[in-house]
């Protein structure tokens, strides 16, 4: 007995320094990637000019963008339709429609915006370019001829903006969420790179910004607020982190990999040459911008998926942990799958950026990482308390996963503040200083565990979305 | 130090600069917020000196003027430019010659920034009109794309349009050479000059340019422009001959039906759709079996613009898609929801 316990003793000791640097290893690749991400985000901020304001924009040049649908898929929306719906058609841009999928809601989503806006049946021809559910039929406004609210069997988001795809005849879709705000400039923003270039350009990604805390009327964000909540606090330091400063990196790379389904312009011809979203993805937004990458590599085409932070989104995130838990779990599943599929683009060169880094990160961030650094949580005392190996290994583990975390999130903050001028408040920077270096104790932690449930839930093959409930927006 | 005390200390290193980086940031954000407020409280003053006090009554004196109140009054000024018209805008302008603008503007062609270059060229034409042409053709070689732009808008505004070629010489880089702001540009200059542009087409450039020049055209509303267009229906390019159909198709003018009529037949499908679109327009009643035909055409968009089209030409293209329906036609879905779309109201 005395002699199996010294075996055991002698093998972990044996082996624990190496899964103690391997650990290592990947904890610095994974902090590597984001002092990358910090560093190019800096230069091209670095280089940009500064930003106009919204009506010089549309001096000059309102009348060289391209016509906009804006695609809205709603399920089971009948309490904030109208008001979603009002937002969307007062978007300032010159030639925009909005197309309304009612996705086979359950309440009465259909029937409240029938009564708001005193909807027709009409008839239109339309091309079945991406599949989706059946439409039941097409709905017209006389009040707002720029309305088209189309009603289908239910399918998922996905499906819902594939109906959007068939319908819309202009050039350019915007995917907007619709339980989500869009500032009033927010599409003409979007759609500058569009403008600058339309033949290379096929898609482009604004900033989504929590909106807990935020003052809302008729569907504006009126006055901008930090939230009460402090987990709500995290997310916005996380959305600082990883969708603003990160998209402005691997964009500047063309290496962007996703462009949030909550807010998102599209060329349609591209969309639907790559055979639109995948009903069966759980990160469809994640999923169609990967393909798109692969395809037009493939096909040796010039392309660009172009990040702008101008553009903003505002978007509610969970408040509490069982919703941002399940959140998290399908963002990991989607991932996985996501990668999975497209694992043949893995630091393959024949996809440029796109595999030699954006799907590398993805690889190093969502798939290795979690399962390393929570292998570390558990392992790295254990071997310590068994004298496996020695308290330098320890304090290097702490040094990368806590403390330099602090530099990674205040660096991002520091970015946004200095480069893109969007926090002016004392306060609000004192506050989110404080959020970004307590984030690395618990809540990065808590995150890389929901992510490990991810994987778990990924490889018992589960695809369901699950229930996301809203708190709506904070009136003004 | 081993590597993995360094780790260790420069961890904690980079977390206290980090920190120490927040307190400068604070600090500075402190200043730039006062700064900012303080521009804010002048630039709203001096807007309403401008249009209340110095429209209204006797005008400043320059010299007692702050030091940064011209730059705010370039930014005005080029406001006003573009929201004022009419006597209004002519006295502000007065108002702003008279405390030394065009001057300001002059040296603010060559500021660091290019917001500014573009501002002080939009106030300059506003403000000197031809007598700022040289200055004007000068910001043609900025180094700044945007920069190059607005002298151009600036130069058509002021009727001192430079020799075509060198504006595309000067706009047409790799970068931006695709940008739909050139093509505003180009709309901008076949509105004041459209035999000016036919010229130019003439002499061979290149095929995006005749994209450009054949789109500014057909939005010009110059009929004389049609007769020249003519060939470019049948020109290699298919992005040029679309571009000419639809520019047949916003001019609609009846020297093109026979060209258009040719044009349904074409083995692009893209101008085979442009075609068609303007055969409607134009009512093209000889292009009725064409129209038909098209109706079967591998691709959607054809098809759809080619029922659509049959729908514009009344009572005969209406009884076509009207019979495709009847006799259970591949085309017939399509062509009842064209005729179901296009029912007069």
């Amino acid at each position: 007995m005395t002699a199996g316990v010294l075996d055991l003793h002698g093998i972990v000791a044996a082996i624990a320094p190496a899964i103690a640097y391997v650990v290592l290893a990947v904890i610095a690749v994974h902090n590597g990637i984001y002092l990358m991400q910090l560093a190019v985000a800096a230069v091209a901020l670095g280089r940009r000019q500064p930003t106009a304001s919204a009506i010089e924009d549309w001096w000059r040049y309102g009348d060289a963008t391209l016509p906009v649908s804006v695609l809205a898929p709603a399920y089971n929306e009948e309490a904030t339709i109208v008001e979603s719906v009002r937002s969307l058609l007062s978007l300032h841009y010159p030639e925009v429609r909005v197309i309304v999928v009612n996705d086979g809601s359950t309440d009465a989503t259909l029937e409240t915006l029938a009564e708001a806006f005193a909807l027709e049946p009409v008839e239109r021809a339309f091309e079945t370019a991406v599949p989706h559910q059946p439409i039941r039929g097409l709905y017209a406004s006389p009040l707002q001829h720029r309305l088209l609210v189309v009603d289908k069997e239910n399918g998922g988001k996905a499906d819902a903006v594939n109906a959007g795809i068939n319908v819309c005849r202009t050039p350019l879709f915007c995917t907007v969420d619709a339980d989500s705000l869009l500032d009033a400039d927010a599409l003409l923003r979007v759609s500058k790179p569009f403008v600058d270039d339309p033949d290379l350009v096929v898609a482009v990604g604004g900033t989504i910004c929590v909106a807990n805390g935020c003052r809302v009327r008729s569907g504006r964000v009126m006055s901008i607020a930090l939230p009460d909540s402090l987990l709500a606090m995290f997310q916005v330091v996380e959305y600082m982190r990883a969708f603003t400063i990160g998209r402005i990196a691997w964009s500047s790379m063309n290496a962007l990999m996703l462009i949030s389904g909550a807010f998102g312009l599209f060329r349609r011809s591209t969309v639907v040459a790559i055979g639109g979203y995948r009903s069966d993805a759980i990160g469809e937004d994640l999923e169609l911008i990967v393909e798109m990458h692969a395809r037009l590599r493939e096909q040796g085409r010039d392309y660009a998926v172009v990040f702008v932070p101008e553009p903003i989104c505002w978007t509610q995130v969970p408040e509490t942990l069982g919703p941002l838990a399940g959140q998290r779990r399908r963002w990991q599943r989607g991932a996985l799958q996501t990668f999975f599929r497209h694992a043949k683009m893995l630091a393959n060169p024949r996809y440029g950026s796109a595999g030699l880094v954006g799907i590398s990160q993805i690889f190093i961030i969502d798939v290795a990482t979690p399962l390393i650094e929570v292998l570390g949580y558990v392992m790295m005392p254990v071997f310590w308390a068994m004298d496996a190996i020695a308290w330098d290994l320890i304090a290097a583990y702490i040094g990368l996963t806590f403390v330099f975390g602090i530099f990674l999130s205040i660096g991002a903050l520091v970015l946004d503040t200095v480069g893109l001028g969007r926090r002016t408040k004392i306060k609000s920077l004192l506050v989110l200083a404080g959020a970004a270096m307590l984030e690395n104790f618990g809540y990065r932690q808590l995150n890389n565990i929901w992510r490990i449930l991810g994987w778990w839930d990924f490889l018992r093959g589960k695809r369901s979305w699950g229930v996301m409930p809203r708190t709506g927006f904070k009136p003004s | 130090m081993t590597l993995l005390q360094g780790v260790w200390w420069g961890s904690w290193f980079a977390a206290a600069a980090s920190v120490a980086a927040i307190v400068v940031l604070v600090v500075w954000q402190s200043i730039a917020n006062r700064l900012t407020r303080r521009r804010a409280t002048r630039k709203a003053l001096l807007r309403s000196r401008l249009i209340v006090d110095w429209l209204e009554s006797e005008l400043p004196d320059s010299d007692k003027l702050e030091a940064d109140d011209k730059k705010i009054l370039v930014e005005l000024g080029h406001e006003f430019v573009n929201t004022i018209r009419g006597v209004t805008l002519s006295r502000a302008l007065n108002v702003l010659r008279s405390l030394g603008m065009i001057e300001f503007c002059l040296s603010e062609l060559d500021a660091r920034h290019q917001a500014r270059r573009v501002h002080a060229i939009e106030l300059l034409a506003a403000l000197s009109g031809a007598d700022a042409r040289d200055d004007l053709q000068r910001k043609l070689s900025d180094a700044s794309w945007p920069v190059r732009l607005a002298a151009a808008k600036a130069l058509i505004r002021i009727d001192a349009m430079p020799d075509p070629e060198r504006l595309a010489a000067a706009l047409d880089t790799h970068r931006h050479g695709h940008s739909r702001e050139l093509r505003t540009l180009i709309k901008d200059i076949a509105r004041r000059d459209p035999l000016r542009l036919i010229t130019l087409l003439d002499r061979g450039v290149n095929e995006h340019i005749r994209v450009l020049i054949i789109h500014a055209l057909g939005r010009s509303g110059a009929y004389q422009v049609v007769a020249s267009l003519l060939p470019y229906a049948n020109d290699p390019s298919v992005d040029v001959r679309a571009e000419t159909f639809r520019s047949f198709a916003t001019l609609q003018h009846p020297l093109a039906v026979e060209t258009i009529h040719a044009g349904l037949s074409d083995p692009a499908w893209e101008v085979r759709t442009q075609a068609a679109i303007a055969a409607g327009r134009l009512r093209v009643d000889e292009s009725i079996d064409d129209l038909a035909a098209l109706l079967e055409d591998p691709v959607w968009w054809a098809r759809y613009r080619a029922a659509e089209a049959l729908a514009n030409l009344g009572d005969r293209g209406r009884a076509v898609l009207a019979e495709r329906v009847a006799t259970g036609a591949p085309s017939g879905p399509l062509a009842g929801q064209v005729l179901a779309e296009s029912r007069p109201k």
